[in-house]
């Protein structure tokens, strides 16, 4: 239940896609480039198009986003100890309140901001060294 | 609104029905000149609050819509 509460106070606080273009950097400053609401987008959240591999697919491509700011890129980088990882992968799946506004649950499984919730969870930003 | 101007984040808390296998869903709902939220929103759905502290102890997991 705690962990719940935690989980909705982080999107009251704007952890939302509908928020992720007014994000700050660490000056209060936005991190957009220009005005224009197209800059904003991609310097917070950038979309791919990847090639799937899943086996009995096939192969096709579908979009993926990932969250690319500073902060985020570093700690995921670091979570997984992989330094070429583009960002923090957003969830594709579930309805409107979940696709979109949570980290992608096959890639941070029991994190806190996933769409999903477990007993024990984990925080991405939690290691001491970083 | 002047009680509230010492504060920084004023949250309404709702316990209105959720549907399917959702416990919770949130949002800000309210921004300054910023964009930073000032107001948000939890809606907690009554048929998941419990005061059973048994509950926390199973391996329940369930979607959070929002």
């Amino acid at each position: 239940m705690v962990n719940v509460g935690i989980h909705e106070m982080s999107h009251a606080l704007g952890f939302s896609s509908n928020k992720f273009s007014m994000i700050k950097d660490s000056n209060g400053n936005s991190v957009q480039a220009m005005s224009s609401p197209t800059a904003v987008c991609i310097r917070t959240i950038r979309q791919f198009s990847l090639l799937s591999q899943l086996v009995g697919t096939g192969g096709h491509t579908h979009n993926v986003q990932y969250m690319i700011l500073p902060t985020v890129v570093s700690r995921t980088r670091t979570h997984f100890s992989c330094t070429t990882m583009i960002g923090a992968q957003i969830e594709d799946g579930g309805g409107s309140g979940t696709a979109g506004s949570h980290w992608e649950k096959r890639v941070f499984n029991n994190e806190y901001l996933t769409g999903s919730i477990s007993e024990v969870f984990v925080f991405l930003t939690s290691r001491a060294d970083c | 609104m002047s009680v509230l101007r010492c504060l920084d984040l004023v949250l309404f808390l709702t316990a209105r029905p959720t549907f399917g296998s959702t416990i919770a869903f949130a949002g800000s709902c309210q921004d300054d000149s910023k964009g930073r939220s000032i107001g948000g929103q939890v809606n907690w759905g009554p048929a998941q609050l419990s005061l059973d502290s048994a509950v926390l102890g199973t391996d329940q997991i369930s979607n959070i819509d929002c």
